[in-house]
C-alpha cells in the first residue's frame, strides 16, 4: 500500500478546518488543521507535511508570511492558498512567493480535492524523476569504480 | 446693517447734504449780494440827506443873492440910510429865514453893518467874535471881484458850525461895479439837524472831522471817507445800517461827517426770504425722500428682502425642490431666475450624487457581507459536497450536519447585523442605573464557563439613557471581551463615577490586540475575529453618540484590553421619555469615514 500523505490545513474559521479536514481524510489523507500561522509552523517543525492549505487571512499573520517561511524551511511541501479576498494584487504577491496554487472562496470541492490530487501528483513525480536520477548516478558511479 | 437703512441713511445723508449745502451757499453768496444790495440803497439815502444839506445852502444862497442884486442895498452901502435898516434888518426877518446872522461888507472891507440873532432864544445877540475874526481872517469870505464872484457853503468856526453865503452887492439888474459883498448864515445846531432829519426821515448825527472826541465808527468812516469817494454804508448791528457822507467846507476841506441810521429792511427781507428757500427745500427734499423710497420699496428692496427670505428658508430647509418666486422683467428677476436655475442644478446633482453614494454603499457592504458569508457558504458546501459524494460514515455525517447548522446560524448573524445597523437609532430615554444596564448585558451574552465574570458595577449614579440601546452597547463589548478569550480568562465589569462623566470599562486578559488597530475601532466592516464583519463595535459607537457618549479602547498585545465607555452625566437636557433624533452616523457617512481612514482589507 501506498504512504499516506499528510495535509495541513491553516484557516482561521473552524467550520472550514472542520469540513476540509473530514473532506480530505475521506480522500485518503492524512489530515491535520490549525486556526494561526504560529501553530501552523509549531505542527510544520514536528511533522512532515506533503502539501499545506493557507488561509490568506489569518489572525496573527498573512498567510503569504507564512507561505514564505514554509518555502524557506520546507521547500518541497506543496502550499495552496485560498482567499476569500480576490484580487489582482493579491495573485501577483501569492504567485511572487511562488505559491502552487491559488484558490478562491467558496471553492468548489471537487476542484479543491482535484488541486490537491494533481499537486501532490506532480510532487510525487519530480520526486520519482529525482529518485531515479539518484539511482542511474549510483548505478553509474558504482559501475565505474567496479571498473 | 440690512440694505434697507443702508439705502435709506445714503438717500437720507444726500438730502440732508444738499440741504446744508444750499444753506451755506445761501448765507454766503445770497447774503452777501442782500449786504450789497443793503449797502447800494443806504449810500443812495445817505446822498439824499448830503443833497439836502446842500440844497439848503443852495437857499440861503439865492436868499442872499436877492439881496445883494438889489438897487437899495446897492445904494444902502454908499450912503448907509437907516431907512434900508430899518425896513429890512428887523428881527422878522431873521426870524422868517432862520437867519442867525447879516454881514454887509464894503469893497474896502470895511463892516457896513452887521446884526447876529439867537433864534431860539428869539432876540438879536451881539456878532459872535470868532466869525468875525474868521471872515477877516480869509478874503475870500468877503471880497467879491466881480459880478459873478460868490461863495456858498460850511464855514467851521473853533466853537460852532454854519451855512453861510457871500455875494456880490450889485445894482437890480445885477450890475456893477461891485460895491461890496452882503454874507448871509445859518447856525449848523442841532436844531437844523433835527430839522434836516425830519424833513428825510432819517435820525441823523453831525460831527465835525476836527472833533477830538470823535466817536469809533466816525472815526473808521473818518479814515474810509474822501473828497473823491464822500459816501459810504456799512451795518452797525443786526438791525440798523449806518450810512456816512463826508461834506466839505467852503475852503473844500474835509469838514463834517453825517450818520444817517437806516433800518436793514432789505437784510431782514432777504433773510427771511432764504429762510423760507431753505425750509422748502427741506420740505421739498422729504418728499424726494419718501418718493425715491417708497419706489425703492416697491421696485427694489421689498423684492430683495422677500427673494432673501426666501433664499434664507431654503438655506434652513433641506427640501431641495422649493423654488424663489419669479415675478417682473428686471435684474432681480433674472437673478432670481438663475438661482432657480442654480437649484434645479443642485437638485438634480444632489439626486445623482445621492443615487451613487447609495449604490457605492450598497456595492460596499454587498461586498463585505458577501466576503464575510463566503466562509460559511464555504463550510456548507464542503459539507454538502461530503454528504452527496460516497456513503459516508454516520459520525462523519453528523458532524458534517452540525458545521451545516452552525454556519447557516452565523449567516443569520451577519444578516441580522446589517439590518440593525442600517436601522436608525431613536433612544427612549429613562432613568436606570450602571448596575442594572451591566446586569441586562450580562444576560444578553453567553459566557462560557471558563470565564471567570467580575461586575464591579454600582446603582450609583443614576443616569439618564435608553436602557435597552445601551444595555446593548455594554452587550456587545462583553462579547468581544469573551470572544478575546477563547481559552478562558478574567472578564471585569466596572462602573466608575469621575466628576461629571460616567465611566464603564470593560476588560478581558485575552490576546489583546495592536497598537494600528486602535484608530480604526468601531468603523464598521474592521474586525480581527475570523468571523464577524465588525459591525459590534461600530453598533455601540453609534449608541454612545446618540447618547453623547464615546469609546476608548487600550490594549497591550497577550494581555488583554479595556474598552472603556464614557458617559457625561451633565449638560444633556433630554425630555424623558421623548424620542431623541439621532444625531446619527447613517451608515453612509460611517462608510465613508471608514473609506478615508484606509480601513481596507487584504
Amino acid at each position: 500500500m501506498r504512504e499516506r500523505k499528510r495535509i495541513l490545513v491553516v484557516d482561521d474559521d473552524s467550520s472550514i478546518r472542520t469540513t476540509i479536514s473530514l473532506l480530505l481524510e475521506a480522500e485518503g489523507y492524512i489530515v491535520d488543521a490549525v486556526e494561526t500561522g504560529q501553530e501552523a509552523i509549531e505542527k510544520a517543525q514536528v511533522n512532515y507535511y506533503n502539501l499545506a492549505l493557507l488561509d490568506y487571512r489569518l489572525p496573527d499573520m498573512e498567510g503569504t508570511v507564512l507561505l514564505s517561511t514554509f518555502k524557506e524551511t520546507t521547500p518541497k511541501m506543496v502550499m495552496i492558498m485560498v482567499t476569500g479576498y480576490p484580487s489582482m494584487s493579491n495573485a501577483i504577491d501569492s504567485v511572487n512567493r511562488k505559491a502552487d496554487a491559488f484558490l478562491v472562496k467558496p471553492v468548489d470541492p471537487a476542484v479543491l480535492i482535484q488541486t490537491v490530487k494533481s499537486e501532490l501528483k506532480k510532487q510525487e513525480e519530480a520526486q520519482a524523476y529525482s529518485e531515479k536520477k539518484v539511482t542511474q548516478f549510483i548505478e553509474t558511479r558504482i559501475k565505474q569504480l567496479e571498473q | 446693517m440690512k440694505i434697507r437703512v443702508k439705502t435709506a441713511l445714503a438717500i437720507g445723508v444726500v438730502c440732508l447734504c444738499t440741504i446744508v449745502g444750499v444753506y451755506l451757499l445761501s448765507q454766503t453768496v445770497l447774503i452777501r449780494s442782500y449786504v450789497s444790495l443793503e449797502e447800494d440803497a443806504s449810500t443812495q439815502n445817505t446822498k439824499r440827506v448830503a443833497s439836502a444839506l446842500k440844497e439848503d445852502i443852495n437857499n440861503l444862497d439865492v436868499f442872499t443873492n436877492d439881496y445883494a442884486s438889489w438897487d437899495d442895498t446897492y445904494a444902502f452901502i454908499e450912503d448907509n440910510n437907516t431907512a434900508y435898516i430899518e425896513s429890512n434888518m428887523m428881527d422878522e426877518t431873521f426870524r422868517h429865514s432862520n437867519l442867525n446872522f447879516i454881514i454887509y461888507i464894503d469893497s474896502t472891507g470895511g463892516v457896513v453893518y452887521a446884526k447876529a440873532y439867537d433864534l431860539a432864544a428869539d432876540h438879536e445877540i451881539p456878532l459872535p467874535q470868532e466869525l468875525m475874526h474868521t471872515i477877516s481872517e480869509h478874503e475870500d469870505l468877503w471880497r467879491r471881484n466881480n459880478e459873478t464872484d460868490y461863495v456858498a457853503g460850511i464855514l467851521t468856526l473853533p466853537n460852532s458850525t454854519a451855512m453861510i453865503s457871500s455875494r456880490p452887492i450889485l445894482t437890480s439888474d445885477a450890475e456893477g461895479p461891485v460895491r461890496g459883498a452882503l454874507i448871509m448864515g445859518k447856525n449848523l445846531d442841532q436844531a437844523r439837524i433835527n430839522d434836516l432829519s425830519d424833513r428825510t426821515h432819517l435820525p441823523l448825527i453831525l460831527h465835525r472831522t476836527d472833533d477830538a472826541y470823535l466817536p469809533v465808527d466816525f472815526q473808521m468812516a473818518n479814515s474810509t471817507l474822501s473828497i473823491e469817494a464822500p459816501v459810504f454804508a456799512r451795518a452797525l448791528n443786526g438791525t440798523i445800517v449806518g450810512g456816512y457822507a463826508l461834506i466839505s467846507d467852503v475852503f473844500s476841506n474835509p469838514a463834517l461827517i453825517i450818520r444817517a441810521e437806516m433800518p436793514r429792511t432789505i437784510f431782514a427781507q432777504g433773510q427771511t426770504t432764504i429762510n423760507y428757500f431753505i425750509m422748502l427745500f427741506s420740505v421739498g427734499s422729504v418728499i424726494v425722500f419718501g418718493t425715491i423710497m417708497i419706489l425703492l420699496e416697491k421696485g427694489v428692496l421689498s423684492r430683495l428682502t422677500k427673494l432673501s427670505k426666501e433664499i434664507g428658508s431654503l438655506g434652513e430647509n433641506s427640501d431641495l425642490s422649493k423654488r424663489v418666486t419669479v415675478k417682473g422683467n428686471d435684474e432681480i428677476t433674472s437673478l432670481a431666475h438663475g438661482l432657480n436655475g442654480m437649484l434645479t442644478r443642485i437638485e438634480n446633482t444632489t439626486l445623482k450624487l445621492t443615487k451613487a453614494e447609495r449604490f457605492a454603499t450598497i456595492g460596499e457592504l454587498a461586498t463585505m457581507v458577501g466576503h464575510d458569508l463566503r466562509n460559511p457558504l464555504q463550510g456548507i458546501r464542503n459539507a454538502a459536497y461530503f454528504l452527496r459524494t460516497g456513503i459516508r460514515q454516520v459520525e462523519q455525517s453528523r458532524r458534517m450536519l452540525d458545521e451545516i447548522e452552525k454556519s447557516i446560524i452565523y449567516s443569520d448573524t451577519i444578516v441580522r447585523n446589517l439590518v440593525e445597523y442600517s436601522q436608525e437609532l431613536r433612544p427612549q430615554l429613562t432613568r436606570t442605573t450602571p448596575k442594572s444596564i451591566a446586569a441586562t448585558a450580562l444576560l444578553s451574552v453567553g459566557i462560557p464557563q471558563n470565564i471567570h465574570v467580575l461586575d464591579r458595577t454600582n446603582e450609583e449614579p443614576e443616569i439618564v439613557a435608553d436602557s435597552n440601546l445601551f444595555s446593548k452597547a455594554l452587550a456587545n463589548l462583553i462579547q468581544n471581551a469573551v470572544e478575546a478569550m477563547p481559552k478562558g480568562g478574567t472578564l471585569t465589569v466596572e462602573s466608575i463615577p469621575l466628576n461629571d462623566q460616567l465611566e464603564f470599562n470593560v476588560s478581558d486578559t485575552g490576546c489583546g490586540f495592536p497598537e494600528e488597530f486602535k484608530c480604526k475601532i468601531g468603523n464598521p466592516l474592521v474586525t480581527r475575529k475570523a468571523r464577524g464583519m465588525g459591525f459590534g463595535l461600530a453598533i455601540t459607537k453609534r449608541i454612545l453618540d446618540a447618547h453623547g457618549g464615546w469609546l476608548e479602547a487600550e490594549s497591550i498585545v497577550g494581555k488583554g484590553s479595556t474598552f472603556k465607555i464614557v458617559l457625561p452625566l451633565t449638560g444633556r437636557k433630554c425630555d424623558i421619555g421623548a424620542e431623541q433624533p439621532l444625531p446619527s452616523t447613517p451608515i453612509v457617512q460611517t462608510l465613508s469615514a471608514k473609506r478615508e481612514k484606509g480601513g481596507e482589507r487584504p
